[in-house]
C-alpha cells in the first residue's frame, strides 16, 4: 500500500513525555478534528508507519485498537484500518460556548496583570491537578 | 564450510603459490643445468661408496667450485617453510584479531566443528607444501648428495621429512601465539624469532653432536682414508700428535714442513710417520640420514603438537 | 505467553571480575526489549552467554527452553546475532557474504535476503569494506535476519552510526518485527531510540539487573514526586524511593509502587505534585543507584506483565 494515499502523516516526539501510541492516536484524532481525515480514508498501513517512524509495530496496533475502541476507525482483515467516524463537526459547534467562556477568563487574567508565562503556569498546574483526580 | 575457510585463505594461498611457483622455476632450469654438467663430467663414477679414481679429488673439487655460489643461495631456503608456515595459519589469526570468528561461531556451526576444518585446511596445505619442497629439493641436490652425502646442512635442512616438520612447526606457533593474543603481527614476530633460535640452535649444538654419538677415525698421515662409512658430515678433523706443544713445532721444523695443506704434508709424509703423527676425524656418517631426519623431525613436530592442542584449548574454553 | 529468553541467576566471571552476576529475566515472545545499561554493565556478556559464544559461569540460560551450551545447534538454528561493530568478512563482496550465509545456516532465505539489500540499494557485487558504515550494519542484520530467526540479539547495533544511518537500520529492524514471529533484545546505552522501537526493558547496572519488565508498566507503577524541601523525609517514608534530588527548597523523589498509592498520598498534601516521569528519567534513575550489595540481589522492582 503506497503511504502517500493515506492522509495522514504521523511523528513521534521522544522528548514530550506522552507515550508513542498515544501520540499516534492523538494525531489521527487532530487529523479528524481539522477535516484532514474523512470517513472511509485508510490510516497507514502498520508496516508503511513502521518504516516510515522506525517505531515498534505493537505502538501502531495499540493506536489502531484504542481509536476503534472509541468508535473512529474500524479495521477490514486483509484491506486496513478505515475511517469511521470524523470529530470535525464537534469541535466547531458544540464548544463555543466553552470558547467564548475561556476568552472571558482569559481577559480577566490578563485585567487581573497576569502576563502570557503566568497565564500559561497557572493553566498547567490547574490541568495536572484536576488530572491526577480524575485518575482517582 | 570448506568454500569458506578457502575463500578467507584465497591471498595468503595465492602469494604462497607465487612464491613456490618461482622457486620451482628456478629450482628446475638450474637442476637441469647442474645435472647436465655432473653427466658430462662423468662425476657419477665419483660419489660416495664408489672406489674413486684418481682424478675425483680434484673433479669434484671443481664441481663443487663451480656451483659453491648457487649451493650458498639456497641457504635462504631455510626460510620457506617457516613463510608457508606463516601463510597457513595467519588467515586463522586474523580472524581472531578482527572479530569475525563471532561471526562465523553465531551461524549454525559448532566451534568445535569450524576450528576442525580451519585446521585441517591450513595444516594439510602446510605439509603438502612441505612435501613438495622437499621432494624438488632432493632432485635438485641430486648431483651434490651423490658426491658428499645428504647428512650436512646444505642437503639436510632441505630434504626427507624435516621440512614438513619446520613448515608445520613455523604455523602452530603463529596459530598459538595468535589465538591468545589475537593480533597477527606479534605472533608472527615470535614465530620468526623462535623459529630461527630453534633451527640454528638445533642444528649448531644438538643435530649433529647428540642425536647420535659421532664416529672417530684415526689413521697415519699420508695414508689414504680408510673406507668405512662414508663422512655425511665432518667435524672436527686434523692432524694428531702426542708429546707438548714445542716438541710438536721442533718436529714440524726438522721434517721441513712450511705450509699444512695436505699437498705439503703429503711430501714430508714420510717423516711426519716416522714420528707417530696421525691423521684424525670425527664424522657423522651418511648412513645415518634417516636416523637423523626421523630424530630431528619428531622434536618439531612434538612441538607443533603441544602448541597446536594449546590452542585448540584455548579456543574451546577461553575464547569468546 | 512463551518466554523467548529466560535466565536464572545467571553469572559469567573472567577472572577474578564478575562481569554479570545474579541475572535472571524472563522476556516474552514477540516483544522487543531493550538491555540498557553503562559500558561495562554486563550487556554484551548476557548477549554472549544468550546465543552460546560464552560459557556460564553459574546459573542458567534458556532460549525457548534449550541450553545454548548443551544443544548448540538447536540454538544458533533459531537465534541470530549482531555483534558489536556488526563484524564482516572485509575481503568478501556482500554476495559472497550471502554465500556464507547459505552454506552455513539450514534455515536460510536468499530471496528474503536479496529483496531487503535491493530495497535498500546495496549493491551485492561490492566489496564490504568499501560500504558505509551505515551499509555494513544494514548488511550485517540481513545475514542475520536472512536466517529466519525466532530470536534476534543486537549488541549496540547503532551506536556506531550517524543519525540518518541510525534511523534507517531501526526502520530495517522495525520492518522485520512487522513480518510477525520475531522477538528482540538489543543492548544500547543511548536511552533516545528506545521508547520508540522497545516494548520491553532490562536495566543491568554494576553487572546486575536492577529492573525489567514491559515498558507500559514500568511508566505506568512509577510516580514523579514534586514537592517543598521539608515534606520530603515524610512522602519518602510511605513510599518505595528509586532515586531523589533536594534542593534547599524543593524536592524530587521518583517513587515505585502502586499509583493509587502515590496519588491518595498527593491529595492529602496539596503542595506535592504527582507526575508521570518520562522513560529515561526512570532508566536514569535506576543506573543511578544500583544495587551491588554481595547479597544476592533482588531486581529492586519486578514488573511483571
Amino acid at each position: 500500500m503506497d503511504i502517500d494515499q493515506s492522509s495522514v502523516l504521523f511523528r513521534i516526539d521522544e522528548r514530550s513525555g506522552v507515550p508513542p501510541y498515544q501520540q499516534l492516536v492523538q494525531q489521527v484524532r487532530q487529523a479528524l478534528r481539522l477535516g484532514w481525515l474523512a470517513v472511509g480514508d485508510q490510516l497507514p498501513t502498520v508496516r508503511g508507519a513502521v518504516a516510515e517512524l522506525a517505531i515498534n509495530p505493537n505502538t501502531v496496533l495499540k493506536a489502531y485498537r484504542e481509536l476503534e475502541y472509541e468508535g473512529l476507525v474500524a479495521g477490514r482483515p486483509g484491506q486496513g484500518t478505515f475511517v469511521t467516524k470524523t470529530l470535525a463537526d464537534e469541535s466547531v459547534k458544540s464548544h463555543a460556548a466553552l470558547r467564548r467562556g475561556l476568552e472571558r477568563w482569559f481577559t480577566a487574567a490578563i485585567e487581573a496583570g497576569l502576563d502570557e508565562e503566568s497565564i500559561v503556569a497557572l493553566f498547567d498546574t490547574t490541568r495536572r491537578s484536576l488530572r491526577v483526580e480524575e485518575a482517582v | 564450510m570448506i568454500w569458506l575457510t578457502w575463500r578467507q585463505q584465497r591471498l595468503e594461498a595465492l602469494i604462497g603459490g607465487a612464491v613456490l611457483a618461482a622457486l620451482t622455476a628456478l629450482l628446475v632450469l638450474t637442476g637441469l643445468h647442474i645435472a647436465g654438467v655432473y653427466h658430462d663430467g662423468n662425476l657419477a663414477a665419483c660419489s660416495l661408496g664408489k672406489s674413486q679414481p684418481a682424478a675425483c679429488g680434484d673433479s669434484v673439487l671443481r664441481f663443487g667450485a663451480r656451483f659453491s655460489n648457487l649451493v650458498n643461495l639456497t641457504n635462504w631456503f631455510n626460510m620457506v617453510p617457516l613463510l608457508i608456515g606463516i601463510l597457513a595459519a595467519a588467515p586463522i589469526v586474523l580472524e581472531f584479531e578482527h572479530g569475525t570468528h563471532r561471526l562465523a561461531w553465531t551461524q549454525t556451526i559448532t566451534r568445535r566443528r569450524w576450528l576442525a576444518t580451519r585446521l585441517t585446511l591450513a595444516f594439510g596445505v602446510a605439509v603438502a607444501a612441505g612435501l613438495g619442497f622437499s621432494l624438488l629439493m632432493t632432485w635438485w641436490r641430486g648431483p651434490f648428495d651423490q658426491l658428499t652425502g645428504r647428512l650436512d646442512t646444505n642437503a639436510f635442512d632441505f630434504e626427507g621429512v624435516v621440512p614438513i616438520a619446520y613448515t608445520v612447526f613455523a604455523a602452530s606457533i603463529v596459530l598459538a601465539v595468535g589465538t591468545i593474543l589475537r593480533r597477527t603481527l606479534p605472533a608472527v614476530a615470535v614465530a620468526i624469532v623462535s623459529f630461527l633460535a630453534l633451527r640454528l640452535g638445533i642444528e649448531g649444538w644438538v643435530r649433529y653432536d647428540h642425536y647420535l654419538s659421532p664416529l672417530h677415525k684415526t689413521w697415519p698421515v699420508g695414508a689414504p682414508a680408510p673406507t668405512g662409512e662414508a663422512a655425511g658430515y665432518l667435524g672436527d678433523n686434523g692432524l694428531t700428535f702426542s708429546g707438548a706443544p714445542d716438541a710438536a713445532r721442533r718436529m714440524f721444523d726438522s721434517c721441513g714442513v712450511t705450509e699444512t695443506n695436505p699437498r705439503a704434508l703429503q711430501g714430508v709424509s714420510h717423516c711426519l710417520r716416522h714420528h707417530h703423527v696421525m691423521q684424525y676425524a670425527i664424522y657423522q656418517p651418511s648412513s645415518r640420514f634417516w636416523t637423523f631426519q626421523g630424530i630431528e623431525a619428531s622434536i618439531f613436530l612434538a612441538l607443533a603438537l603441544a602448541l597446536v592442542a594449546a590452542s585448540v584449548w584455548w579456543v574451546n574454553h577461553r575464547l569468546v | 505467553m512463551s518466554i523467548a529468553l529466560e535466565t536464572s541467576e545467571l553469572a559469567k566471571r573472567y577472572g577474578s571480575t564478575w562481569a554479570l552476576r545474579d541475572c535472571s529475566v524472563s522476556i516474552p515472545q514477540g516483544r522487543v526489549a531493550a538491555l540498557v545499561g553503562p559500558n561495562g554493565a554486563g550487556k554484551t556478556t548476557l548477549l554472549q552467554l544468550a546465543i552460546g559464544i560464552s560459557k556460564p559461569t553459574a546459573g542458567q540460560v534458556e532460549v525457548f527452553g534449550w541450553s545454548p551450551h548443551e544443544q548448540p545447534l538447536l540454538v544458533l538454528a533459531r537465534v541470530g546475532f549482531v555483534a558489536q561493530d556488526h563484524p564482516l568478512y572485509r575481503g568478501f563482496t556482500v554476495s559472497e557474504m550471502l554465500r556464507v550465509g547459505r552454506k552455513l545456516n539450514p534455515r536460510w532465505d536468499q530471496q528474503l535476503a536479496r529483496e531487503r539489500l535491493d530495497r535498500l540499494g546495496i549493491p551485492v557485487e561490492q566489496r564490504v569494506g568499501k560500504l558505509s558504515g551505515g551499509q555494513q550494519a544494514q548488511v550485517a542484520l540481513v545475514l542475520a535476519l536472512a536466517k529466519r530467526p525466532e530470536l534476534l540479539l543486537l549488541d549496540e547495533p547503532v551506536a556506531s552510526l550517524d543519525p540518518l544511518a541510525r534511523r534507517e537500520f531501526l526502520q530495517s529492524l522495525m520492518d522485520a518485527v512487522a513480518e510477525g514471529g520475531l522477538t528482540v533484545l538489543l543492548s544500547s546505552h543511548i536511552l533516545a531510540d528506545l521508547e520508540r522501537v522497545c516494548d520491553y526493558l532490562v536495566i543491568l547496572s554494576a553487572s546486575r539487573v536492577q529492573l525489567a519488565g514491559d515498558i507500559d508498566r514500568i511508566v505506568a507503577d512509577h510516580k514523579l514526586l514534586t514537592g517543598p524541601r521539608e515534606g520530603a523525609e515524610r512522602i519518602a517514608a510511605r513510599h518505595t524511593v528509586i532515586h531523589e534530588r533536594h534542593s534547599n527548597r524543593q524536592s524530587t523523589l521518583l517513587v515505585a509502587g502502586d499509583r493509587l498509592a502515590a496519588q491518595a498520598a498527593c491529595s492529602a498534601e496539596p503542595a506535592w505534585l504527582a507526575e508521570t516521569p518520562s522513560l529515561e528519567e526512570i532508566v536514569l534513575a535506576y543506573l543511578g543507584q544500583p544495587v551491588v550489595s554481595s547479597a544476592p540481589a533482588q531486581p529492586r522492582l519486578e514488573v511483571a506483565s
